[in-house]
This record gives C-alpha cells, sequence and structure tokens, in this order.
C-alpha cells in the first residue's frame, strides 16, 4: 500500500514522503513526526486482525527526545492499514494536524466521524483497553459530548476489538439465555420422584435436574433410604416417568447396604407394575428393562475412605460424567462424615467445602443431573439454648440449591424444605417400609428377608 | 489412597519437581488446598494446576463398582455374623453385618457384655456350628472379661462341644484379650492390628467399652466438647472394618440427660413434649454425643421398662423399627419373643431404664 494512497490529508502526505517514506516497507516502517505540542493522537480503522496496541512483534514502541511513537506495518495487502501514531503531550493539542489524520477509508464500513476526533484530542484515552472498559456516561462527561456518540464511540471501539464475536442469541451476553427460555426448559424437565407422593408434591414432583439439593436428619430418620430410593427411582423408564438414567453413589460412611439395595429396587418394579396394567404396548416394550439385576448394574458405587478421597472423587467425576452420559443423579453420603474427623483448621475447611459446593453445582449445570448431598446434624448454641442444625457450618448452608430436613413430628416421619428459591417451606411425612420410602397412607409390609 | 505419593502419578516431570520442591508430596497435601492457593504457592498458571489437580484426583479416586458386583460379592462371603437368636437375626437380615460398625447402648449392667462374650464365642466356633472359624481380638477397657463366664456360656449353649475338654482349650485360646490403659495406647493396638488381621483370621472385634476409653481422657463430658479425642480412632475402626471385610461391635455407655434438651431445630420453635412425661424420670441418653451416632451403622439399644429388658433395633439400614425382650440367663442371652414388637416413632431410640431392678437377675 502506498502512503500516496492512504487517506491522510495532504499535508501529512507530504511530510511523509518528505521523509522517504513510500509507504512499501516491510514490517517496521517508522513513521515519526516529532512535533512536540500535540496531544494524543488516536484513530481507529478496520484492520482484518485487530491490533492489540503494545502487544505485537511487528508493533515498535520507542521514545525519542519527549515524543512517544509508534510504528507499525503498512504492508498488510488488501486491507486497509491501521495506523495510529502517539505523542506525548508536551502543551496543548494543535487539532489541526489531528484532525488531518482521521478520517475514514472510503469503502470503511465504520465512519468514526467527529466525536472520535475529540477523544483522540483527549489526553487520557490512548489505547483500546482504556476504552473499553469505561462507561459511556463517564464517557460523555469527560469529553462534553452527548450520550448517543459516547454509545456509537464504544461500539465502534467493542467491534473492532472483538474480532469474531461469537453468535449472540437473543441473550445480550454470550452465554446467556432469556428468562422465557429458561421456562420452557424448565418445564420439559422431569423430576426424580421420591417415592412418596406428599414428598413429590411439596418438592414440585420431585427433585429437580440441574440442583443441588443437600438433606440432613438426625441418625435413624431415613437419609440413606431417601438416598438408596432416588439411586433406584432414577433408573425407571421414561415410558413409565421416570428419568431413564443412571446413578452415582459416592458413600463415606459404609452405610450402602447392597441387599436393601434389591429390597427397594424390588419394592419400586412391584409398584410400577401395579400402576401400570400389563397388556399396554409400553409395559411389553420395556419388560427386559425392568429387572432388578438391572437396576443394581446402573448404580456406580464409589467407597470414601478420606476427605481426599472426597475431593479426587469430585474432581474426577467430571471425567466419569463425560464418558457415562447417561448418569442422572449424583449422591454423596454423607457429605459431612470425613470433613468433621479430620480437619483441624476450620477456615481451610470452608474453603475446601466451598471449592467442593461449586464443583458440584459447575457439574449438575453441565451434565443436566441432580446431585443430592445428604448431611448429618449438630447442634448450636443459639438464643440460650442448644438447637440442632445440619453441620458443616454456615457458610455451606449457601452451597446448595435446597435444603430439606427430616425429621420426628411426634410418632411420624416428616420432611421439611427449609430453604430453595422456588418452593415454598413446607412439610410432608412420610414413611420408611420394606420397599423403601412410601406414602404415610399406604399399606406396608414389614421388611423380610430376601 | 490418600497417601499416595505424587511421584508416582505419571505426572510430567517437570510439574513433579515443582511439587516436590515445595513439599507437597502425597495427594493429601496437593488436595487440600484450593487450586488458587496451589497456584500462589507453586508459581505456575491457574490452567497448568488445574490439569494437574484433574490428573491427581483421577490417581487418587477409588475405582467404581456396580450395586450388583457389590451384592454378589456379599453373596459369596456370607456377610453377616448369626447371633442365634432367630428373632434378631431375621431382622437384621442374617445377623451382625460384616464391614460395619455394629453399636450396643445401653444402661450398666443390662446384658451387653454378656451379648459380647457370646458373640466372642459364636465366632470362635467351628463352621458347622454356625461359627465363623476365627480368632477374636477383644478389647476390654472396664476389665470385664470373665472367661469363666464365657465358659458357662459355652456350655450352656453347645453342651456337646464344650463337654470335650480339648476343644473348650481350643475355642477359648482363639479368643485373644487385651486391656488398654489410654486412648493412645488404644490406638497403637489398631494400627499394628491393621496389618495382622487378614494373616492371624481374626473375624471378630469387640471393643467392650468405648465410652470408658474417652471418659478416661476427658472428664467434661463429650456432648460439650467439639473435637472430641476419638475422632482419629472412628475412622479408623471403620477402615479396618471395611478393609477386612469383618464385623466390629462396639458398646457404649449411658449418659443421664437433663429434661428440657430435647433437641429441636429452630423452624420447630420450643415444644414442651407432653406426651412423655415419664420421661422425665429417667433421661438417658447414649454417651458420645450425636456425631458418633451417625457414625455407627447398626445401633441396638438395650433397656429395661415395665419389668422387662428389651433390645431394640434403633438404627439400621436393613431393618424396620422391633424391639424383642430378652433375659439374661446361664446360657447368655434368650429372647422371649422371636417376632419382636413394632415399636413406632421416635420412641426406638429412647433408652429406658426403669421398671425392674438391673442388678439382680
Amino acid at each position: 500500500m502506498e502512503i500516496s494512497n492512504l487517506p491522510i490529508s495532504p499535508s501529512i502526505r507530504s511530510k511523509l514522503l518528505a521523509k522517504g517514506y513510500s509507504g512499501e516497507a516491510s514490517t517496521g516502517a517508522e513513521i515519526s513526526i516529532p512535533i512536540l505540542s500535540v496531544a494524543f493522537l488516536f484513530s481507529l480503522w478496520l484492520c482484518r486482525n485487530p491490533l492489540s496496541i503494545g502487544k505485537e512483534e511487528n508493533v515498535q514502541w520507542f521514545t525519542k527526545s519527549q515524543s512517544c511513537f509508534l510504528s507499525i506495518p503498512f504492508n498488510r495487502s488488501g486491507t486497509k492499514v491501521l495506523l495510529t501514531f502517539r505523542y506525548l503531550a508536551t502543551s496543548e493539542a494543535p487539532s489541526y494536524l489531528l484532525s488531518s489524520l482521521i478520517g475514514p477509508p472510503s469503502n470503511s464500513k465504520f465512519d468514526l466521524g467527529l466525536p472520535c476526533r475529540q477523544i483522540l484530542a483527549s489526553p487520557l484515552y490512548t489505547d483500546l483497553s482504556s476504552l473499553s472498559s469505561i462507561s459511556p456516561s463517564l464517557l460523555a462527561q469527560e469529553l462534553s459530548i452527548k450520550l448517543e456518540e459516547a454509545m456509537e464511540i464504544l461500539r465502534v471501539v467493542s467491534d473492532t476489538t472483538e474480532c469474531k464475536s461469537s453468535h449472540i442469541p437473543n441473550g445480550i451476553i454470550p452465554g446467556a439465555v432469556t428468562a422465557w427460555d429458561m421456562l420452557s426448559e424448565e418445564q420439559m424437565q422431569r423430576h426424580i420422584s421420591t417415592g412418596c407422593e406428599d414428598l413429590d408434591a411439596i418438592l414440585g414432583g420431585g427433585i429437580h435436574c440441574k440442583e443441588v439439593t443437600e438433606v440432613g436428619g438426625v441418625p435413624g430418620i431415613g437419609k440413606t433410604q431417601l438416598g438408596i430410593q432416588l439411586a433406584v427411582n432414577v433408573q425407571i423408564p421414561v415410558e413409565y416417568g421416570g428419568l431413564g438414567g443412571k446413578a452415582v453413589y459416592i458413600d463415606t460412611e459404609g452405610s450402602f447396604m447392597a441387599e436393601r439395595a434389591y429390597q427397594i429396587a424390588e419394592g419400586c418394579i412391584c409398584d410400577i407394575l401395579d400402576k401400570f396394567p400389563s397388556n399396554s404396548r409400553e409395559f411389553l416394550s420395556c419388560k427386559e428393562r425392568l429387572q432388578v439385576n438391572n437396576f443394581l448394574a446402573g448404580i456406580f458405587y464409589f467407597r470414601i475412605c478420606s476427605y481426599t478421597e472426597q475431593i479426587a472423587a469430585t474432581n474426577y467425576l467430571e471425567n466419569f460424567l463425560t464418558e457415562h452420559r447417561d448418569v442422572k443423579l449424583v449422591i454423596i453420603d454423607s457429605v459431612t462424615f470425613h470433613f468433621r474427623q479430620d480437619f483441624d483448621d476450620l477456615a481451610q475447611r470452608t474453603r475446601v467445602l466451598g471449592g467442593l459446593s461449586l464443583k458440584l453445582m459447575k457439574l449438575s449445570k453441565m451434565f443436566n443431573l441432580a446431585v443430592v448431598l445428604l448431611n448429618q446434624v449438630t447442634t448450636k448454641f443459639t438464643d440460650g439454648s442448644f438447637q440442632l442444625t445440619l453441620a458443616l457450618g454456615d457458610s455451606w448452608s449457601h452451597s446448595c440449591t435446597n435444603r430439606i430436613i427430616l425429621h420426628w413430628n411426634g410418632n411420624e416421619r416428616c420432611a421439611y424444605i427449609e430453604k430453595s428459591p422456588s418452593l415454598p417451606s413446607a412439610s410432608a411425612p412420610y414413611l420408611v417400609t420394606g420397599k423403601g420410602i412410601r406414602d404415610i397412607n399406604s399399606n406396608f409390609k414389614r421388611a423380610r428377608t430376601m | 489412597m490418600a497417601n499416595k505419593l505424587i511421584s508416582q502419578m505419571g505426572l510430567p516431570p517437570s510439574l513433579s519437581h515443582i511439587f516436590s520442591a515445595r513439599n507437597i508430596l502425597t495427594a493429601k497435601d496437593a488436595l487440600s488446598l484450593p487450586e488458587v492457593d496451589l497456584m500462589a504457592l507453586l508459581d505456575i498458571e491457574i490452567d497448568l494446576v488445574r490439569s494437574a489437580v484433574a490428573h491427581i484426583s483421577e490417581a487418587t479416586c477409588p475405582p467404581f463398582q456396580t450395586g450388583l458386583a457389590l451384592l454378589e460379592e456379599k453373596m459369596k462371603s456370607g456377610g453377616h455374623l448369626s447371633t442365634l437368636l432367630p428373632g434378631l437375626d431375621n431382622a437384621l437380615c442374617g445377623g451382625i453385618p460384616f464391614g460395619a460398625l455394629t453399636e450396643l447402648v445401653g444402661p450398666s449392667g443390662i446384658g451387653k457384655t454378656q451379648f459380647c462374650l457370646k458373640l466372642a464365642l459364636l465366632a470362635a466356633l467351628p463352621e458347622c456350628y454356625g461359627g465363623l472359624n476365627g480368632r477374636v481380638i477383644y478389647i476390654d477397657t472396664e476389665s470385664k472379661f470373665s472367661s469363666r463366664r464365657m465358659i458357662e456360656i459355652g456350655e450352656g449353649s453347645f453342651p456337646q462341644i464344650f463337654r470335650l475338654q480339648g476343644l473348650a482349650q481350643k475355642m477359648a485360646g482363639r479368643i485373644i484379650v487385651t486391656r488398654p490403659t489410654s486412648i493412645s495406647e488404644f490406638n497403637d493396638s489398631l494400627q499394628q492390628m491393621k496389618l495382622t488381621l487378614l494373616q492371624n483370621e481374626v473375624k471378630l472385634l469387640i471393643v467392650d467399652s468405648i465410652a470408658a476409653l474417652v471418659s478416661w481422657d476427658n472428664e467434661k463430658g463429650t456432648i460439650l466438647s467439639r473435637q472430641s479425642p476419638l475422632r482419629g480412632s472412628l475412622s479408623f475402626l471403620k477402615s479396618i472394618a471395611e478393609f477386612s471385610q469383618i464385623p466390629v461391635v462396639l458398646t457404649n455407655q449411658v449418659r443421664s440427660h437433663s429434661s428440657d434438651d430435647t433437641f429441636h431445630y429452630i423452624f420447630q420453635g420450643h415444644r414442651k413434649d407432653t406426651s412423655n412425661s415419664e420421661r422425665s424420670e429417667s433421661h438417658l441418653t447414649a454417651a458420645l454425643g450425636i456425631q458418633w451416632a451417625h457414625a455407627v451403622t447398626i445401633r441396638l439399644i438395650f433397656e429395661a421398662h415395665s419389668g422387662h429388658r428389651f433390645i431394640k433395633v434403633a438404627k439400621s439400614p436393613i431393618s424396620p423399627p422391633v424391639a424383642f425382650p430378652f433375659v439374661v440367663e446361664s446360657s447368655g442371652i434368650t429372647l422371649l419373643n422371636q417376632e419382636g414388637i413394632s415399636v413406632a416413632g421416635s420412641e426406638i431410640n429412647a433408652i429406658r431404664c426403669q421398671g425392674c431392678n438391673v442388678l439382680t437377675q
């Protein structure tokens, strides 16, 4: 590209030619117009590869006699050239020089227009990065221009700095979705039934996917039972209203008993066969899948013996879930046990738990599955007496989306929703039977040997 | 798995040098720190830290099994120590399970040690008589073990075996009794045991009683102390149980409990328990606190009320809440009712000690 073809004012052009620059130079041709009394000059043109000032190897910054110069290669064939000069201000700017250098090339897509000259004249804005982080109103105030013009400038700046902006859907920011899209997505989601209809009702259908649910209670109330029941219920085929997915059961206490899982799976299949008539077409196609052994084979069991292994397992889950895409539920039973035993430094424990909960939330969103954490209780001294509360402290209580507390209400077991962004606080009684978790009104048989 | 060395995990050599230079040698050191701290400590980029942590996690994570494989394993290895009390065995689906902690809680003199003596005998018996044919380690902290009583139980329950002189000696020879005098001695013997359990064919571990250990070191009681001195022992006992797949039976004491402190959640408000007024007479609770209660897998409560003694299955992943009345005879514990009485509600967790003088038969 020849200097004579550059869209710059004739006076500058002549100066350049006088200095011997014809424009055929390769990288690093210098343009230095050492005019002492000038303010910052900054002009933007579109370039095929946006030039970030100061970082490119072709661009050289150097100072010479109180002036700062910037040299930029000219040999970008077929593209509009980016021509930028920078001068250190020593006194006020003679704006005639600046305005003569600005001027969009004829086929430029971006017309910088008048306001840019004022930017260029301002001593504050020297390169693209300082313009990219400023708000339109502040810019408008500083340059004494109108708000719309400031917004226009910033739009030009952001467009030139992002070479390939990703496809932005309705959400204005890449990666965001609108609330309406989220609503339609949520309505199509299935929930994991807990086996007890009252409990499902207060949970809005069951345990939600893409959410972390924490379940806590005193020993013997049925947390592990609920965990095993969910691990079985997530495998109910889609034709029968379930998710048809598999489950990962991370056991830190050794309370998972395979015989009990067998009983619960048997009970679940029995109830499905009772509920759906046996001569329907759906039954015939799914019959092979409704075997107890299949349900047991769909539970991936990890036995964790220390908190290090618990952290390692949570980190490893990402790889595991990428390989096993049909996992729809991750249960950790219980998340507290090792963290109460071996940790001396409580502040470190809080940090580690924070990292753990973030990872679990990320996993649930990324792989569209439900995460259920079972927690223990501890006593806390509040209001002059000891109260029961879930373990791991106050900072952990923020890490889950929903929180359910299982407690004794007289002689009944009850589940109470303590915290949820979308469900009202409610309580529902449930029963632990030989077949698993059921409604309080259902007929039950006592657990018998296999 | 937590103490796996980073140098053996197959990280690129430059990375493992950086880790060892900063004294992060095992997986536990590396994974205990948040990623940002690790980045600051090792002075490498966050992406590199993330990939290193992912690699270490994959190496440290234990392998998974499916539920089906677990079940088949259990079926093969039996999985239970039968107590020869049919009602209790039915409720526990076979007996005391392998690989899990079983706790016996009850007031003093109710029959816990008698139960343990009988279990020790049962584990030592040859398999043809329903035993496990192995050694038993009996950790006796209160000096309650009486071999004379054990032989008496044996003669009462299995007369045909114990008449043979040599067999009684052989059975008694399989039961190893140790009497630690402090928690550190207890922990030491546990450590040594972990290595020798499998070699010496130990099939049962009994600790009678575990609450006594704590009371030596901590006079103030353990409900209020946050850091229980038994923390390390607890996870160690669990790992012994899992690792060697043997039943571990622990005995616990009871403590009295002030009557207005029935714990409630904050959302339940303060309610006076008007329905259970007789509770205030003998309000007992298991020692070692709620953290311990979470940690054991099966809890059998021994209690006495209305003239009888009962064994209640209070916490078990596999049994409904039932209570069996029992008596202690010369041949050990016998159930009076094999069917059991179903107990509703939170009664199952209550420990009562009233209505009969427990010190006399």
